[in-house]
C-alpha cells in the first residue's frame, strides 16, 4: 500500500478498458513477439539475485531456531509453524488482520467509487476536487499515522470539534479504547487511500461509452439502472485492481498500526505484521517471526490469485 | 551460432555483475572507520545524543587528530539495525547496550553471541557498586561499561503543588489521599502516558522495590532457580495497587490514549501535579515548563511505613566494544574516558542522571538529590527487566498493564502471562 502512489498512473492505465482492436497495435504485438526470449535474462538474473534468492534464503530461517544474532542455529523442522497454531497472540492477530483487510477493502472501495462518480461530472471544480481527494494518497503512511494519532488524542481536534457542535456523547478515546482503536486505524487508512481507489475508478469511467449511456437514458433507465447495467460492467477491470490492491494492502498493514497504537491497547490492534515485527526484532525470536511472515506471504498470494481469477472471470463475462 | 554467443555473453555479464556485487558487499562490510586507528565509530539511541555531543567533543579535544563518527537512532530502529550489523560484522566500534538481560541488545544477550569485547582487564571494571557490577557482566567477565545511574520515581511539579497547597505523599494511604485532594483541586495527581508501551511498566517498577525486591533481595535468583514466580509473589500486590490508583482517580481520564510526551506536557503546564517516570523526564519537563518551575523526583510509597520505601535505580547508559571493532584500541580508549570521573560526570550532567560510580566531584541536580541519597544508602533495586531471561517478559508486562487498565484482564491472569513468558528462558 505504501508504494501504491508511485504506481498510480501505471495502474490507472491498466484499469482503463482495453480499446478495440487496432491494426497498428497488432503490428506492435507482432514485433514484441519477435524479440528473442533471452533478452529477459539480465533482468531475470538481477531479480533472482536481488529478490528471489534472498527471499528463499530468508524463508529458510523459519525452519531453524536462529535468534537473529547468534552465529549458530539448529534445524527444527516445522516447530515454529506449530507454535503459530497454538499461540493465542497469533490467533488474535490473524482475526484483527482479516477484520482490517475486509473492512478496508469494502469501505475504501465504496467511498472511492462514490468519489469517482461524484467528480466524473462536468462541475467546474472537478479537477481541483480530484487533486484534493487524491492528495492524502501521496503522503507517507507514517506521517499520516502521526497526524491522525495527534487528531485522535483525548484532547485532540476530533473531540474538540465534536464538543464544539454539542456532540459530547460521540467523544471517545479513539486510540485508547480497546473496543474502537482498530476501527480508528481503519478510518485513517480509508481516509488516506479512498482517493487512490477513486483515481483507478475514474480511469475506468473514462472508458464508459457516452453514446450507450445516452441511449439507456433515452430508453428510460434511471441513474441506478444506468450504473448497474452500463457503467458497472465497464468498471470490472478497475474493480478487480482496486479490490486486489486494497486487500493486499489491508493484509500487510503495518505502518499506521505501529505508529498509532503499536498493536495496543494490550493486543487489541495487533496484526500479523506487527506481531512479525515484535517477534523478530523485539523478542529476539527471529525464526518465529519469519515463520509468521512466510505464512502471511502464502496467505496473501493464495487470496490474491483466487480473487484475481474470480473477478477476472466475472469481468470477462460481463 | 551468433545467438549462442550473445547468450553466453549475457550470462557472463550477469555473472560478473553478481560476483562484483558480492565483492562489494564484502568490502563494505569492513565499513565504519576503516581501521585507520584515528576514526572511531559509535552508535547509540537518540536519547544519548546530547550527552554524546558533550563527551565526544571532550574526547576529541584530549586526543588531537582523532575523529569520532557517531550515529543515533530511535530505540526500535537502533536495536534492529545494530543486531543486524553485529551479526554481519559491520557494526560500529562502540555500541550502546542495555545492562543485564531482558532486551534484544542487552549486555548478556550480545555478549553470549560473542559480539562484545571482554573488558575485565580495564581498571574500572571492578569499581562499580554492587547494584551495577552484575549487569555489566556475563559469565563472570565484564563486557559493558555503565556510565550513568538512572532511577524511577514520581517527578513532582513543586510549583504547582505549592499553588494547590499539597505536599508529596510518603505513605501508601497518603498517596491515595493525595489523589483525591488533587482531584478536588481540579488537578491530576499522576499523569499517565500509558499509550506509550514502556511507560506502562514504570508504576510496577516503582512499587516492587518496596514490596518485592527490598524484602527479598534474592527474588531474581529465586525466579531463575524456579523457586519463585510472579504469580506467587507480591507482584500481585503491585499490580493491584496500580488498579487501586486507577480506581482512586490518581490518573487522568484517558491514560491509554495519552502518550509519553503528552504526559510530560501536562506536568510542565501544571495541569497534572506529577508523573511517575525515569530521571530523564526531569530534563524533558524542564524544557517545556515556564522558567522557574521547581521539580523534584521522589520515591513512590507502597506501604504505610515510610522507612520501608525503596526506589528502582540501576545502571543507565551503558556501552560495549564491538569484538570485531576495526579500531579496538581507540574504542577501549574511548570507553575508558567514559569511565573516568571526568567523562562520567560530564555524561551524567548532560543527561540529567547520576554517575554510575558515585564521586564527590559530581554536582547533582537538586531535583535528583533524593535519588542520589537512596543510591548512597543502598535503598535502590535494579530495574526488574535487567534480570529477566528474555525480552518477551517485559513486552508481556507492557501488554498486560494496558489490558488491566482497559479492564480486559485481571491481575492473576496478567501474572500468569508474565510467568509463561519468563518460562520460555533465554
Amino acid at each position: 500500500m505504501s508504494s501504491a502512489d508511485s504506481q498510480s498512473l501505471a495502474v490507472a492505465e491498466a484499469a482503463a478498458p482495453v480499446p478495440l482492436a487496432r491494426p497498428r497495435g497488432a503490428r506492435i504485438s507482432a514485433r514484441i513477439g519477435a524479440v528473442p526470449w533471452w533478452f529477459v535474462l539480465p533482468a531475470l538474473a538481477f531479480y533472482v539475485f536481488v529478490v528471489l534468492w534472498p527471499s528463499i534464503e530468508g524463508a529458510g530461517f523459519a525452519f531453524t531456531n536462529w535468534d537473529g544474532l547468534s552465529a549458530t542455529k539448529d534445524f527444527v523442522g516445522f516447530a515454529q509453524f506449530q507454535r503459530l497454531l497454538t499461540d493465542p497472540a497469533g490467533v488474535g492477530a490473524v482475526v484483527h488482520t482479516l477484520l482490517i483487510a475486509l473492512s478496508i477493502t469494502i469501505v475504501q472501495n465504496l467511498v472511492g467509487l462514490l468519489l469517482a462518480l461524484g467528480v466524473h461530472t462536468k462541475i467546474k471544480s472537478r479537477n481541483v476536487l480530484r487533486v484534493a481527494l487524491f492528495t492524502p494518497a501521496v503522503i507517507t503512511p507514517v506521517a499520516t499515522g502521526y497526524l491522525w494519532k495527534y487528531l485522535m488524542t483525548p484532547d485532540g481536534a476530533i473531540n474538540q470539534i465534536l464538543g464544539f457542535f454539542g456532540l459530547t456523547a460521540l467523544q471517545h478515546d479513539w486510540l485508547g479504547d480497546a473496543n474502537i482503536a482498530l476501527w480508528s486505524i481503519v478510518a485513517t487508512v480509508v481516509w488516506q487511500f479512498a482517493g487512490y481507489s477513486m483515481v483507478i475508478f475514474l480511469a475506468g469511467l473514462q472508458g464508459v461509452p457516452e453514446d450507450v449511456l445516452e441511449a439507456s437514458r433515452l430508453d428510460g433507465a434511471g441513474p441506478f439502472r444506468r450504473f448497474w447495467y452500463v457503467v458497472r460492467p465497464e468498471l470490472a477491470p478497475a474493480i478487480t485492481i482496486n479490490l486486489m490492491l486494497s486487500i493486499i494492502g489491508g493484509l500487510k498493514l503495518f505502518d499506521q498500526v505501529w505508529v498509532m497504537t503499536s498493536g495496543g491497547p494490550g493486543t487489541s490492534t495487533d496484526t500479523m505484521s506487527t506481531l512479525i515485527y515484535k517477534n523478530a526484532f523485539q523478542f529476539g525470536d527471529f525464526s518465529y517471526g519469519i515463520a509468521m511472515a512466510l505464512v502471511l506471504a502464502v496467505f496473501v498470494a493464495i487470496l490474491s490469485s483466487a480473487q484475481y481469477k474470480l473477478l477476472g472471470r466475472q469481468g470477462g463475462s460481463k | 551460432m551468433h545467438k549462442k554467443s550473445l547468450l553466453a555473453l549475457s550470462v557472463a555479464v550477469v555473472a560478473a555483475v553478481g560476483l562484483s556485487a558480492c565483492n562489494g558487499g564484502g568490502s563494505s562490510a569492513s565499513g565504519g572507520g576503516g581501521g585507520d586507528g584515528k576514526t572511531l565509530t559509535l552508535a547509540a539511541t537518540t536519547n544519548e545524543k546530547p550527552a554524546l555531543d558533550a563527551v565526544v567533543a571532550k574526547f576529541k579535544e584530549q586526543n588531537q587528530g582523532v575523529d569520532v563518527k557517531y550515529t543515533t537512532s530511535a530505540l526500535d530502529q537502533y536495536q534492529t539495525t545494530t543486531r543486524t550489523q553485529l551479526s554481519s560484522g559491520t557494526a560500529p566500534d562502540v555500541v550502546f547496550v542495555w545492562p543485564g538481560d531482558g532486551n534484544p541488545m542487552a549486555t548478556r544477550v550480545v555478549a553470549k553471541g560473542g559480539f562484545l569485547e571482554d573488558l575485565s582487564s580495564q581498571s574500572w571494571a571492578n569499581s562499580f557498586p554492587a547494584g551495577i557490577k552484575p549487569v555489566t557482566q556475563y559469565n563472570g567477565k565484564t563486557y559493558s561499561a555503565s556510565v550513568t545511574f538512572s532511577g524511577i520515581g514520581a517527578v513532582y511539579n513543586m510549583t504547582a503543588m505549592k499553588a494547590a497547597g499539597l505536599t508529596p505523599p510518603t505513605t501508601w494511604s497518603g498517596l491515595l489521599q493525595f489523589c483525591s485532594q488533587a482531584k478536588a483541586k481540579g488537578k491530576t495527581a499522576f499523569e499517565l502516558g500509558a499509550q506509550t508501551n514502556w511507560v506502562t511498566q514504570l508504576i510496577p517498577y516503582s512499587l516492587t522495590p518496596t514490596l518485592v525486591y527490598g524484602p527479598n533481595p534474592s527474588f531474581p535468583q529465586d525466579m531463575a532457580d524456579k523457586k519463585a514466580t510472579f504469580s506467587d509473589s507480591k507482584w500481585s500486590d503491585a499490580l493491584n495497587k496500580y488498579l487501586d490508583m486507577q480506581k482512586a482517580g490518581c490518573f487522568q481520564a484517558n491514560p491509554l490514549g495519552t502518550d509519553y510526551n503528552a504526559s510530560l506536557t501536562a506536568v510542565a503546564k501544571g495541569e497534572a501535579l506529577s508523573v511517575i517516570q525515569v530521571n530523564s523526564a526531569v530534563a524533558a519537563i524542564n524544557q517545556q515548563a515556564p522558567q522557574g518551575t521547581e521539580l523534584n523526583m521522589l520515591p513512590v510509597p507502597a506501604t504505610d511505613n515510610a522507612s520501608e520505601t525503596r526506589m528502582a535505580g540501576a545502571a543507565g547508559s551503558t556501552y560495549g566494544v564491538n569484538a570485531k571493532a576495526k579500531n579496538k584500541d581507540l574504542a577501549i580508549k574511548f570507553v575508558n574516558f567514559l569511565e573516568s570521573p571526568e567523562g562520567m560526570n560530564l555524561y551524567a550532567q548532560t543527561n540529567k542522571a547520576l554517575p554510575a560510580v558515585p564521586n564527590d566531584s559530581f554536582k547533582v541536580d537538586p531535583a535528583l538529590a533524593t535519588l542520589q541519597q537512596y543510591q548512597k544508602d543502598g535503598k535502590t533495586d535494579a530495574f526488574m527487566d535487567q534480570n529477566w531471561p528474555n525480552a518477551r517478559v517485559q513486552q508481556t508486562l507492557f501488554q498486560v498493564v494496558q489490558d488491566l487498565l482497559a479492564g480486559k484482564t485481571d491481575v492473576s491472569s496478567a501474572l500468569k502471562q508474565m510467568d509463561t513468558a519468563y518460562s520460555q528462558g533465554s
